[in-house]
């Protein structure tokens, strides 16, 4: 006996699907020439046998008791490429096995309530090898984006883990200072015509180090509560800030005897003391890398374009690791150990948040052994100044 | 349509039957241990239908669906929230579950895995009724509530079965760790008359009872 529509298994000759007819006894009534290719079993050898002597898969009790709802009951059948990969074996020419999705749909006999089983095989291997690379890289990408995303986390938690550290530390720092200030004034008021002129003059020089130090310590709080304060730019002359920076490092470039040289700078839109404190922490640190033995030479630029000024403070220093470049702004970032240079690890990143308080950007030039070049950008006074 | 409270735990244990050869199935088949359970069944008209869907499987629906026709007509249709449908499959297949895209494996392997079970529990429904029906293939497609409630609405009539399914899928036969996915999977059973399947079950009852 036949089964129904068998007449036209001349077309399914011809379609690029794996076709093939099983009875309810497991023999195979049909086998189309697509098959023969990718199986290598010619229809004479497979048709009339159990399809069980040609594929292990299908000889399984688990697919026989599958094949029984198409048999018995009509239904189709659905056997997909995740689940089963092979359902006929089949090898390609490059050795890797051909990777096929089956349907398989009831054909129903003369007979009613009678079935057999028509299966049309689809080859899905580039399809399936195409969706493994593209899922490869759907992973990697949210792989890097959990990773960036923790990244951030991090970056959030130190910032924070800084703002904390800045506000106790100034907190802390302010009342020493206020002492300085006032007991400087009491042992002037008592000690009087003790003094001679020069120990006046000392003392005078010790308390405007500490008012500095005061104006410094209340602008590190207004830091560390910074980002979320709106800033009040006003026209500020960039020299009398960098002027100020040199006062309260007077004493350091005396020590190290540094050559310090200047352009004239211009005025900018900004903040005045955070300007100061911004030189002041590039100059010191222009002063601090350098190795020993050796004289620090600063040189301060200042170039204007359509829209900015560029300024750079370049230095003979130690000069950074290329590698390191891209750290040095991150707050508490050391290259170097607490004996060999001191310092907080805080400076730079103070001045990049002041930057970018500023509305502009902080970077560095260096090669190891040819000192650093860092440039900052300002915006003109001219913008808003009228 | 009045459906008793028997008719309601006969049309359960109904589906319950066919669910559970459906397990054993993927059992065999995916070599993970899967237990499959039924808790509850309903009728719900096919004007609430769309609501229903919606509140138990949220805006974006992954459906695998199958028609069938002959003495009796209708449609039948598993419908998971995707994002519980792609983790069902990385648990049948052994994947990391790690993103809850459904690229075109992953449904295949869905429209397989609706396939064994809207089988199994129309073989179970079909033994009772006795009646010749004859199958299309099962679709694979991705549709809000509205879609769905729509191509139900063509092919039933008054009132729609759903079924809340439980899936518990360990990774292994031996394994102890269990995944469920659980209330999420819904099992959509409408058809022309379900008088006759009623029908069928009250004369049942009867014969049970005499």
């Amino acid at each position: 006996m036949e089964p129904a529509g068998a007449k036209n298994f001349t077309l399914l000759e011809h379609l690029p699907l794996g076709v093939f007819v099983l009875r309810p006894d497991g023999t195979v009534a049909e086998w189309n020439r697509c098959l023969e290719q990718w199986t290598g079993i010619p229809r004479a050898d497979i048709v009339g046998r159990p399809i069980g002597d040609f594929s292990e898969r299908l000889r399984r009790p688990q697919y026989q008791q599958r094949l029984e709802a198409v048999f018995q009951a009509g239904a189709p059948l659905i056997l997909s490429s995740q689940l089963h990969g092979e359902i006929v074996p089949s090898v390609l020419p490059d050795g890797r096995p051909r990777i096929q999705q089956a349907m398989v749909t009831a054909l129903p006999q003369s007979r009613a309530g009678d079935y057999w089983a028509l299966f049309a095989i689809q080859d899905v291997t580039d399809l399936t090898h195409r969706i493994q690379a593209y899922r490869a890289m759907r992973d990697e990408a949210f792989q890097a984006k959990k990773l960036a995303e923790q990244k951030t986390e991090d970056l959030k938690a130190t910032q924070h883990e800084l703002e904390q550290f800045v506000y106790g530390a100034s907190h802390d720092l302010k009342e020493p200072v206020r002492t300085l200030i006032s007991f400087g004034a009491l042992l002037v008021r008592h000690a009087g015509d003790d003094l001679n002129e020069a120990a006046r003059e000392d003392i005078g020089h010790i308390q405007a180090a500490a008012r500095r130090m005061q104006t410094l310590i209340t602008d590190l709080l207004e830091l560390s509560r910074a980002g979320r304060k709106p800033m009040q730019p006003t026209r500020v002359s960039l020299q009398e800030c960098f002027d100020e920076a040199l006062r309260s490092l007077a004493r350091r470039v005396e020590e190290t005897s540094a050559s310090i040289r200047s352009a004239p700078l211009p005025e900018v839109l900004g903040e005045p003391t955070l300007l100061s404190l911004m030189f002041q922490n590039l100059l010191a640190n222009a002063m601090k890398f350098v190795s020993p033995g050796v004289r620090p030479q600063i040189e301060v630029t200042a170039d204007r374009d359509s829209s900015k000024w560029t300024v750079g403070v370049q230095d003979n220093g130690i000069g950074i690791p290329e590698e390191y470049v891209g750290q040095i702004f991150q707050p508490f970032k050391r290259l170097h150990g607490m004996g060999e240079y001191e310092g907080s690890g805080v400076g730079l990143a103070i001045c990049k948040k002041a930057i970018e308080r500023h509305g502009g950007a902080i970077w560095v030039e260096s090669q190891p052994g040819q000192g650093a070049h860092f440039r900052f950008t300002l915006p003109l006074a001219e913008e808003n100044g009228k | 349509m009045n459906v008793s409270a028997e008719e309601i735990d006969a049309l359960r244990e109904l589906i319950n039957i066919g669910v559970g050869r459906a397990a054993g199935a993927l059992n065999d088949m995916v070599g993970a241990h899967v237990e499959l359970r039924v808790p509850s069944v309903r009728l719900v008209s096919t004007a609430d239908i769309k609501e229903v869907i919606k509140s138990t499987a949220g805006q974006k629906l992954a459906a695998v669906r199958m028609g069938f026709s002959g003495d009796i007509q209708g449609t039948t249709g598993l419908v998971f929230p995707t994002d519980s449908a792609s983790k069902l499959v990385a648990l049948l297949t052994g994947e990391e579950a790690g993103t809850p895209d459904l690229d075109s494996l992953r449904a295949g392997a869905l429209t397989e895995v609706g396939n064994i079970l809207l089988n199994a529990v129309m073989g179970s429904i079909t033994n009772v009724l006795e009646r010749q029906i004859s199958y299309e293939l099962p679709t694979y497609s991705e549709e809000t509530p509205e879609d769905l409630a729509e191509a139900v609405r063509s092919q039933a009539d008054a009132a729609v079965l759903l079924a809340q399914t439980q899936f518990l899928v360990g990774q292994s036969h031996f394994s102890l760790e269990q995944e469920k996915i659980e209330g999420e999977v819904t099992l959509l059973f409408g058809m022309d008359s379900f008088e006759v399947l009623l029908e069928r079950i009250r004369k049942m009852h009867e014969e049970l009872i005499v």
